[in-house]
């Protein structure tokens, strides 16, 4: 895909958060383009703004300055509502607990079907995504019967299930021991190169390393891209 | 009901069963719900989407919430077993006394005097003959009511269960003009031929025929132990009988009708009034019983509201998740509402409903067996306590309705931003 026509792209995005210290600039000029098909990682030490990036990506969000476009759709120019429906529609996130990317009482399954109602697509992608997971024999599983890296994994399938435009994920690899860590990449990398496009935040070195674009913030900048 | 000396005891086994009747069901129901859970399942994946996920959550936390429902069934199922029993004591026992008077009040009027004008829409004259008899083949003593079938149904007393045939029609059958000499008459508690031949003593008998055109269980101003025969007044005009004694039937307040009698100048005195045909203390161990049931299913009723302020906070970091997932995955807020409100219901007030339904059959099994005062008619009336059981109802429905806004309120109060910011 030509950079000039990115899945999602950020322009001069600056997020303040009120402390009782004062305002914290978490985010200051950010300028990002996250091409289509592509695992973007955007890397970074704590603090350095991670999370509110993907938090304004998913439009959960809205940024003190600048715009986040969404296959050229300005999110910060949008309504709740519309914004919603966008984000049914066109993204899936993953969070870094794997505990809070599904909920409780749904079967591994079952989760990516309600994921699929939601986005108002066929949940007959489903078992190709199971597969992709490497999960076809947990189907009938709860949450509290996987492991961590497992939970990730069928997250991820929930998030993918319709093709959304982005996938986000947030330090996917943070809770998960290095073997469950390295299956996971692997799993996001088979996604990817299924035609996903994914932007990590991570400074897993494992995740860095099979990133295909690197954004690297500091203190609220960017400092590589 | 067994009868004491002096106080009449509850039936244990006549209590129990009920009881024991209502357990069973419950546990029966409960295991039926619990079985319907995996079909449930299966049939709603196509469904809407807050029912998609209440059944879920129901099926994924079964054992909380079949516990809620059994809890719930089972205060519902005492309180209105115990209320609707306590409503139908009340009300056999009413019944059986006004049965025995006849009405709500009923005096012996002195020679050559009349229902005044001001209670003549409300009340009736009786001409009670006490000694007499009926000869069936052996004679038997009878007390004979003459009544006036064109007042009758005014003042008197009456229950359907009384009779198969209607008040309206048994009056019919009475106030028809005697055949070749024989004199309608309405039987209760003899086995008579339809034709038998009545004396009447008085300065000697007096004798007549009479052609048996209905019998009934019960009718108004019958007494207990003695066969009773009800005529039209009318019908012994020609009889030459001695003046019987006459009672005046009076429907409403006794106070106000006693009033208005004196008031007409009415010399009367009254002899029997309802409060005085049963003995409401004989029956306190019976209404105490029923009202300590009508406490424990109020008691159970309070501690099922606990449990679903335990079974809510239980679960609210899955209701917090849940809400941020609704953000995250672009479910409305309104569908999470939807799905909390569901499962709320289908534990409080499918179990409200199931533990009333089972407790208001567990009164019909039993109050059968609930007699106050076995000799005297009618036999034991089902009263269900239909305001209790709405009333009931609805509260279940109001219930949940309530706890899902506050487990809502108190998850907005919650902020799921910082649960998001926690997690992203």
């Amino acid at each position: 895909m030509p950079a000039s026509d990115p899945a999602a792209r950020c322009r001069q995005l600056a997020v303040d958060y009120d402390t009782a210290a004062g305002a914290v600039h978490a985010l200051r000029d950010v300028d990002a383009a996250f091409d289509r098909g592509r695992l973007s990682v955007v890397a970074g030490p704590s603090g350095s703004g991670k999370s509110s990036l993907l938090r304004v990506l998913a439009g959960l969000q809205r940024p003190r300055a600048g715009a986040v476009e969404l296959d050229g759709t300005d999110l910060t120019r949008l309504r709740s509502g519309r914004l919603r429906r966008l984000r049914r529609r066109a993204m899936g996130i993953v969070l870094h607990d794997p505990a809070d990317n599904l909920l409780e009482y749904l079967r591994a399954g079952e989760q990516i079907t309600l994921a699929a109602c939601l986005r108002g697509v066929g949940a007959g992608e489903a078992p190709a995504l199971l597969d992709a997971v490497g999960l076809t024999d947990r189907v009938g599983s709860y949450p509290d019967e996987l492991s961590g890296g497992e939970q990730q994994r069928v997250a991820f399938a929930a998030a993918a299930i319709g093709r959304p435009a982005l996938l986000l994920a947030d330090e996917p690899t943070a809770e998960l021991d290095a073997d469950a860590g390295a299956d996971l990449v692997e799993t996001m990398r088979r996604l990817v190169d299924g035609g996903a496009t994914l932007v990590v935040a991570s400074h897993d070195d494992a995740v860095i390393a099979a990133g295909d674009h690197l954004v690297r913030l500091r203190d609220g900048r960017v400092v590589a891209a | 009901m067994s009868q004491g000396a002096d106080v009449t005891r509850v039936d244990v086994l006549g209590l129990l069963f009920p009881l024991l009747f209502l357990v069973a069901a419950v546990a029966v129901a409960m295991r039926l719900l619990a079985a319907a859970l995996g079909p449930l399942r299966t049939a709603s994946r196509t469904w809407p989407t807050a029912l998609y996920l209440a059944i879920r959550r129901v099926a994924r936390y079964r054992v909380a919430v079949i516990g809620l429902v059994a809890a719930a069934a089972i205060a519902a199922g005492v309180l209105g077993y115990a209320v609707t029993l306590n409503r139908s004591l009340d009300a056999t026992l009413d019944a059986k006394a006004k049965t025995f008077i006849g009405s709500d009040t009923a005096v012996r009027l002195s020679p050559d005097q009349r229902i005044p004008p001001e209670l003549s829409a409300r009340a009736t004259e009786v001409a009670v003959y006490q000694r007499a008899w009926v000869d069936a083949g052996r004679r038997e003593d009878v007390i004979v009511h003459g009544i006036d079938p064109s007042t009758f149904e005014r003042a008197a007393f009456w229950d359907s269960s009384f009779s198969d045939a209607s008040l309206d029609e048994l009056l019919d059958r009475l106030a028809a003009p005697p055949r070749d000499g024989r004199v309608p008459a309405v039987v209760v508690g003899a086995d008579l031929p339809t034709t038998a031949e009545v004396g009447i003593i008085a300065a000697g008998t007096r004798r007549f025929t009479i052609d048996r055109v209905a019998d009934a269980q019960a009718f108004p101003g019958m007494k207990r132990g003695n066969p009773t025969l009800y005529v039209a007044a009318s019908a012994l005009d020609d009889l030459d009988l001695p003046r019987p004694v006459t009672e005046a039937w009076i429907r409403g307040d006794r106070g106000d009708s006693l009033a208005a009698l004196a008031a007409a100048g009415t010399e009367f005195r009254e002899g029997r009034r309802v409060d005085e045909v049963v003995d409401q203390a004989s029956f306190l161990t019976v209404s105490w019983t029923f009202g300590f049931m009508q406490s424990l299913g109020i008691a159970a009723g309070v501690l099922v509201l606990g449990g679903i302020a335990v079974y809510l906070d239980a679960r609210r970091r899955g209701r917090l998740l849940g809400y941020a997932f609704a953000r995250r995955m672009g479910l409305s807020p309104r569908v999470h509402r939807r799905a909390l409100l569901l499962e709320l219901t289908a534990s409080v007030v499918v179990g409200c409903w199931l533990g009333l339904g089972i407790g208001l059959g567990g009164a019909r099994l039993a109050y059968g067996r609930i007699d106050p005062v076995p000799g005297f008619q009618p036999d034991p009336l089902l009263r269900p306590a239909v305001a209790v059981v709405v009333g009931l109802a609805t509260t279940a429905l109001v219930v949940a309705g309530l706890a899902a806004v506050l487990a809502r309120r108190r998850t907005d109060r919650d902020d799921p931003v910082e649960v998001l910011r926690a997690g992203i």
